[in-house]
C-alpha cells in the first residue's frame, strides 16, 4: 500500500493515541460482545451459547422498552438546557464586566466536585425533612408548597435532571466560553459598521463560528449523559419503583446485583448501536460543516 | 515556552513512571487478604487493631486489610471473584453466601476449622450451616426490636392495634410522627418483612425436604401485613410523610432528631443514640404482632467466609482463632452494637441489661431470611412491590401477587 | 461585508454626542446588568456550595436537624481540622493529584498530535478514527469494568497510579483529541505555511505555532482532563483498594458509615478538594482569552 506524503506524515502521529485505545479498550469490547450472545454463571464465566436469546428476552420485556424510552427523553431534555442554557451563560462571561474573572472562577465549582459526592450532597438537600432546598424556596417564598422532591415517580426524574444539568453547565460554558474567544473581534466590528445589532450579529457571526463547537461539544454531551451513571443511582437509585432508571442503570442492576452478565452485556450493545446510530448523524453533519 | 513545557512534560512522565513502583505488601513470609466491611466508618479502628495484635503475637504472617462500605461490598466481591482476586477471608451477608456458592468459591469453614471452635457459638447465630456444613463464621448477630420514646409512652405496644392506637395518639401533624415507615429502597426489605413475619406470614413455602418452593406473600398473611403497612402511611397517616424518599437510615435520623415517636430497627441504634441523643429518653420492646398471631422478629447475621483460592488456609484458621477469642469478641459487639454470638460472651454482664433484654430474649423465635440463591432478585421485587403499594401505584394483593409471579418466575419454581 | 466610507459620513457627526451618552448608559447597563444576571445565575448554580458551606461549620447533631437551618448555633470551623486528622486526607488528595497530572500529561502526548494529523492531514480513515475515539466514550465504565479489572490484576497495576493513569486518558481522549483538533483547524493554514516556508521543521511548526494559536483550546483540553482524572469514582474504587493509595473521591465515599453519613466531615472534606482544581483553574484561564494568540497571528 502505497502512502501518501500527509500519510506518512499523519499515520505515526496517531501511533500514541492508537495504542492507548487498542490496548485497553478493544479486549474489554469485544468480550462484551461475546459475552452478550453467551449464557454465564454467576461469575460472568461463559458457560453456553445463547444466541439472540439475551436481546429477545430484552424485547419482550415492556419494563426495558420504558426504561429505553425514558433514557431518550433524559437525554434529550438535558442537553437541550445544558446547551441553550451553556450558551447564555457564555455569553454572559464574555462581556467585559468588573469581576467576570472572578464569576468564571465560580462558574467552575460545581465541575469541579466528583459526580457522586455532587449526587449525595444534591439527595440530601432534596430531603423534605432534612434538607435545606424546600426551606429556602419556602421562607423565601418562591415556591409555597414544593414538592417532596425524591418522594414521588415525576417529581425524582426532574430532581435527577436537574442535578445532571447542574453538573454539567459549567461545561458547556467554558466550551462556548473559549469558542466566543477564538471568533475575530474583526468579524464583531465588519458587522457592527454594517449596522448589525447584537441579536444579528450573533445570528450571523458567533453562531455560524460556534456551530463545530456546538454540535462537537451536544454530541459528546449526549453520550456522557445517555450514560450518566452516578446521578440517577446516587440520587435516586432509579426509583422510586424504578421510574428512574435508565439504561446504563438497568445495566447496572443487572450486573451487579443480579449477576446476570448475559443480558447486561445485551444491554451494553443496545445501548452502544443506539448511541452510535445516533453519532453517525451527527457527525455527518460535522464533517459536512468542516470538510 | 516550548522548551519549559517540554521540561514540564518530562518531568510528569518521569514523575508517572517513577509511581508505576507496585507499592510492596510489609515484611512476613506469608500474607492473608481480608476484607472488612465497614459497619461505621468511625469503628475501622478495631479492625486495624485486630491486625497489628495478630501480627504482634504471629510474625511470620501479616493480614492486609481492606475495607470497603457495606453499600459497594457486594458488588467490589463480585469484581474481585470475577477478576480472580479473591480475597482469603470477607464478611458478608449470610444470604449473600447460597450466591457465592454457586460460583463455586467458598470453603466450607468446618473443613479447616476445628469442632472446638464451631461449638462456641450459639444456635440462632449458625445461619449460614447449609446441609450440615457450616459456610461461614458468624461475625455480626442482630435481631429486630421496637424502639420508642419513653417520655410519651408509658407501656409498649405488644400487638399492632395496640400499636396503631399508641401512635395515634402520641402524632402531631408536623412535629412529631407516630411511627417510622421506610419505602426507599435499602439493604434490606425494612420494615415489610416485621409485619409479615408478625402476621405468621412467609416468603415461601417450605416443601417437606426443607427447600423453598413456590412464593408466598400474596396469601392472606402476607397481603394482611402489607395491608397494614399501607393504612399506616395513607389512611391513618400515623408516618413520616414522604415515605418514598426515606429509607432506614433516614428514620433512625428522624428519630434521633425528635421527630419520630416509635422506630423498628436494630441493636446499633442503641449505641447511635448514647452518641447522638444522650438526653433522649427511649426504651426496647420486643417487636410487635398482629393480635392472634405468634410473635416473630427478625434474625440477621453477617459471616466470615473463607475464599476456596485462599492460599494459606493454616493461617487463615489462626487468624480466626485469634479473631474470636471472647475478648476481641466483646470488643467488637460492644463496638458495633451487635449481640453477642459466643456462648460465654452472651453470658457477660454487659449484655444482661434493659436495653440488650427484648433483643435476646426475642432471639429463640426470631426466623432468619430465607436463604435462596436468587435473593438479591426476590428482595428487589418485593421492595418494589412494597413501595408501589405504598405509593397507591397498586393495591396491596396486587403488588404481592405480581411480585409472586415475577420471582417464581426467577427462580424457575412452577 | 466592508463598506466604503461614504456611509459612515452622514450619521457619524449626529452620533458622536448621542454616542457619549449612550456609552456611559451602556456601560452601566453592562456592568450593572452583567453583575445582576450573573448573581442569579450563580446564585441557582452555587446553591448546593452554600449547603455545603452551611454544613460544613455545623456539628453532626446540627447537621440532622429538623427542620434545618442555614447558620448554626455556634460555627464549628474545627471540621476542617477534624478533617486532616481525623482522616488521612493529605493521602487522598497527593493520590488524585499524581494521578490528575499524570493524566493530563499523558493525555496531551497522545490528543496533540492525534489532533493536528486529524485536522490538518488527509490520509485514509480519517474520519473513521474520529469515529473510533467517539465509540469508546459510547460504552460506560461499568460495561467493559469487569475486563479491564482482569486486564489491570495481569499487568499487576492494581493499586498502582499506572491503572488509573492510563485508564483516565483513554476515557478523555476523545474529548481532547476532538477538541484540539477543531481548535487547529481554525487556525489559518497559511500561518503554518509561512512558518514552513521560513525554515521552520513540521515538528517546530506545530510546537512554535499551532498549540500556541490553540491555547484556549489546550486549555479547555487540560482543564477537562484533570478535573476529570480528579473527579473519577468507578475505576478508582475498584482498581484501588488499599487505603493509602485512594483517591480523593472514594475517599470522600468513605465518610459515608453503614448508619450515619458524617455530612459535616464530608462536606468540609469536599470543599477542601474542590481547591486545586479552582487553583488550575486561575493559573490557565488567561489564557482562555483569545489575547495572547491574537500576537502570533500578527
Amino acid at each position: 500500500m502505497r502512502l501518501s506524503a500527509q500519510e506518512r506524515l499523519a499515520y505515526p502521529l496517531l501511533v500514541p493515541a492508537a495504542a492507548l485505545i487498542g490496548a485497553l479498550i478493544l479486549y474489554p469490547i469485544g468480550a462484551t460482545i461475546v459475552t452478550a450472545f453467551a449464557t454465564t454463571d454467576k461469575l460472568g464465566r461463559i458457560v453456553g451459547v445463547a444466541g439472540w436469546r439475551n436481546f429477545q428476552a430484552l424485547a419482550a420485556d415492556p419494563a426495558f422498552w420504558q426504561i429505553f424510552r425514558r433514557t431518550f427523553v433524559w437525554t434529550a431534555i438535558a442537553v437541550a438546557v445544558k446547551t441553550t442554557a451553556g450558551l447564555a451563560f457564555a455569553l454572559l462571561l464574555n462581556l467585559p464586566f468588573h469581576g467576570r474573572r472572578a464569576v468564571r472562577l465560580l462558574t467552575v465549582i460545581p465541575w469541579a466536585l466528583p459526580y457522586p459526592i455532587s449526587a449525595m450532597i444534591w439527595q440530601w438537600t432534596y430531603n423534605s425533612q432534612f434538607g435545606l432546598l424546600n426551606r429556602f424556596l419556602q421562607a423565601t417564598g418562591l415556591w409555597p408548597h414544593p414538592p417532596a422532591w425524591l418522594a414521588s415517580p415525576g417529581s425524582a426524574f426532574a430532581a435527577n435532571l436537574i442535578v445532571d444539568i447542574w453538573i454539567g453547565l459549567p461545561f458547556f460554558a467554558l466550551v462556548f466560553l473559549a469558542g466566543l474567544q477564538a471568533i475575530s473581534p474583526e468579524y464583531h466590528e465588519a458587522a457592527a459598521i454594517d449596522g448589525a445589532g447584537a441579536a444579528a450579529r450573533f445570528a450571523a457571526v458567533t453562531l455560524p463560528f460556534l456551530r463545530p463547537v456546538i454540535v462537537m461539544a451536544s454530541l459528546l454531551s449526549v453520550i456522557w449523559t445517555f450514560n450518566d451513571f452516578s446521578v440517577p443511582y446516587i440520587v435516586t437509585k432509579g426509583g422510586p419503583i424504578n421510574t428512574t432508571d435508565i439504561l446504563v442503570t438497568h445495566l447496572y442492576k443487572t450486573a451487579f446485583q443480579f449477576l446476570d452478565f448475559g443480558p447486561a452485556s445485551a444491554i451494553a450493545i443496545i445501548t452502544f448501536l443506539t448511541l452510535l446510530a445516533f453519532s453517525l448523524l451527527y457527525a455527518r453533519l460535522y464533517f459536512r460543516e468542516v470538510g | 515556552m516550548s522548551m519549559r513545557r517540554r521540561i514540564a512534560l518530562a518531568a510528569g512522565a518521569a514523575l508517572c513512571i517513577g509511581l508505576l513502583a507496585v507499592p510492596a505488601l510489609g515484611g512476613g513470609a506469608v500474607s492473608i487478604r481480608a476484607v472488612w466491611m465497614e459497619y461505621d466508618a468511625r469503628y475501622n479502628t478495631f479492625w486495624q487493631q485486630l491486625k497489628k495484635d495478630f501480627e504482634a503475637a504471629n510474625p511470620g504472617i501479616t493480614v492486609d486489610t481492606v475495607i470497603v462500605p457495606w453499600s459497594e461490598g457486594h458488588d467490589r466481591l463480585v469484581t474481585w471473584i470475577a477478576g480472580n482476586q479473591a480475597p482469603d477471608l470477607a464478611i458478608v451477608g449470610t444470604r449473600w453466601i447460597l450466591e457465592f456458592n454457586k460460583m463455586g468459591v467458598v470453603e466450607p469453614v468446618d473443613t479447616f476449622m476445628p469442632k472446638a471452635f464451631t461449638h462456641k457459638f450459639i444456635g440462632p447465630a449458625l445461619e449460614a450451616r447449609i446441609g450440615g456444613r457450616l459456610y461461614g463464621v458468624p461475625v455480626a448477630l442482630s435481631a429486630r426490636a421496637l424502639y420508642y420514646r419513653s417520655d410519651l409512652i408509658k407501656t409498649p405496644p405488644r400487638t399492632w392495634q395496640e400499636m396503631l392506637a399508641v401512635a395515634q395518639r402520641v402524632a402531631k401533624p408536623g412535629s412529631l410522627y407516630g411511627i417510622g415507615v421506610s419505602g426507599k429502597k435499602f439493604a434490606e426489605l425494612t420494615e415489610y418483612v416485621y409485619y409479615l413475619y408478625g402476621n405468621g406470614g412467609d416468603f415461601f413455602v417450605t416443601n417437606p425436604d426443607g427447600s423453598y418452593g413456590r412464593c408466598r406473600v400474596n396469601d392472606a398473611a402476607g397481603v394482611e401485613a402489607l395491608q397494614f403497612m399501607t393504612d399506616l402511611v395513607n389512611k391513618y397517616k400515623v408516618t413520616e410523610p414522604n415515605v418514598a424518599e426515606n429509607d432506614r437510615g433516614t428514620l433512625q435520623d428522624l428519630f434521633l432528631a425528635g421527630k419520630l415517636a416509635m422506630i423498628e430497627t436494630g441493636p446499633w441504634f442503641g449505641g447511635m443514640i448514647q452518641e447522638r441523643a444522650k438526653s433522649l429518653p427511649f426504651a426496647v420492646a420486643p417487636m410487635p404482632h398482629n393480635q392472634g398471631k405468634p410473635q416473630h422478629t427478625l434474625l440477621v447475621t453477617d459471616s466470615i467466609i473463607v475464599f476456596k483460592s485462599a492460599k494459606h488456609k493454616d493461617a487463615v484458621a489462626k487468624f480466626l482463632e485469634f479473631a474470636y477469642n471472647d475478648r476481641h469478641r466483646l470488643e467488637f459487639d460492644k463496638d458495633f452494637g451487635m449481640l453477642p454470638v459466643v456462648k460465654t460472651v452472651a453470658r457477660n454482664a454487659y449484655f444482661q441489661t434493659p436495653f440488650y433484654r427484648p433483643f435476646i430474649e426475642q432471639l429463640p423465635t426470631a426466623k432468619p431470611w430465607p436463604l435462596v440463591a436468587e435473593w438479591s432478585k426476590v428482595e428487589d421485587v418485593m421492595w418494589d412491590a412494597v413501595t408501589s403499594a405504598l405509593l397507591r401505584a397498586k393495591s396491596p394483593r396486587q403488588a404481592l401477587t405480581d411480585a409472586c409471579r415475577e420471582i417464581d418466575q426467577a427462580r424457575g419454581v412452577k | 461585508m466592508a463598506h466604503g466610507p461614504a456611509t459612515l459620513a452622514v450619521p457619524l457627526r449626529e452620533a458622536a454626542g448621542r454616542r457619549a451618552r449612550s456609552r456611559l448608559w451602556r456601560a452601566l447597563v453592562l456592568h450593572g446588568g452583567g453583575w445582576a444576571l450573573s448573581a442569579v445565575a450563580l446564585g441557582v448554580l452555587l446553591f448546593p456550595i452554600f449547603v455545603m458551606l452551611s454544613t460544613s461549620v455545623k456539628t453532626l447533631n446540627e447537621v440532622y436537624q429538623v427542620p434545618p437551618v442555614w447558620v448554626p448555633a455556634a460555627v464549628t470551623w474545627r471540621n476542617f481540622v477534624d478533617i486532616w486528622t481525623k482522616y488521612p486526607l493529605r493521602t487522598y488528595m497527593l493520590n488524585s493529584l499524581i494521578i490528575g497530572a499524570g493524566t493530563t500529561c499523558l493525555n496531551l502526548l497522545a490528543a496533540i498530535p492525534a489532533g493536528y494529523a486529524v485536522a490538518r492531514l488527509r490520509f485514509r480513515g480519517r474520519q473513521a478514527f474520529m469515529l473510533l475515539l467517539l465509540l469508546i466514550q459510547m460504552f460506560s465504565p461499568i460495561v467493559v469494568l469487569i475486563p479491564l479489572f482482569k486486564i489491570m490484576a495481569a499487568l499487576h497495576w492494581l493499586d498502582t497510579y499506572w491503572s488509573l493513569i492510563v485508564t483516565n486518558t483513554v476515557f478523555t481522549l476523545a474529548f481532547s483529541t476532538w477538541m484540539l483538533a477543531s481548535y487547529f483547524r481554525a487556525i489559518p493554514a497559511e500561518i503554518e505555511e509561512a512558518a514552513l516556508v521560513d525554515g521552520c521543521s513540521r515538528r517546530q511548526a506545530i510546537l512554535r505555532v499551532a498549540i500556541p494559536l490553540a491555547a484556549p483550546g489546550v486549555v479547555t483540553t487540560i482543564i477537562y482532563v484533570f478535573i476529570t482524572a480528579w473527579n473519577e469514582f468507578v475505576f478508582a474504587l475498584t482498581f484501588i483498594s488499599r487505603t493509602e493509595m485512594r483517591t480523593l473521591t472514594v475517599g470522600l465515599y468513605t465518610f459515608i458509615g453503614r448508619w450515619a453519613v458524617q455530612w459535616h466531615y464530608l462536606m468540609a472534606a469536599a470543599l477542601v478538594g474542590v481547591l486545586p482544581v479552582v487553583i488550575l483553574f486561575m493559573l490557565v484561564e488567561r489564557h482562555l482569552v483569545r489575547g495572547l494568540a491574537l500576537g502570533a497571528v500578527k
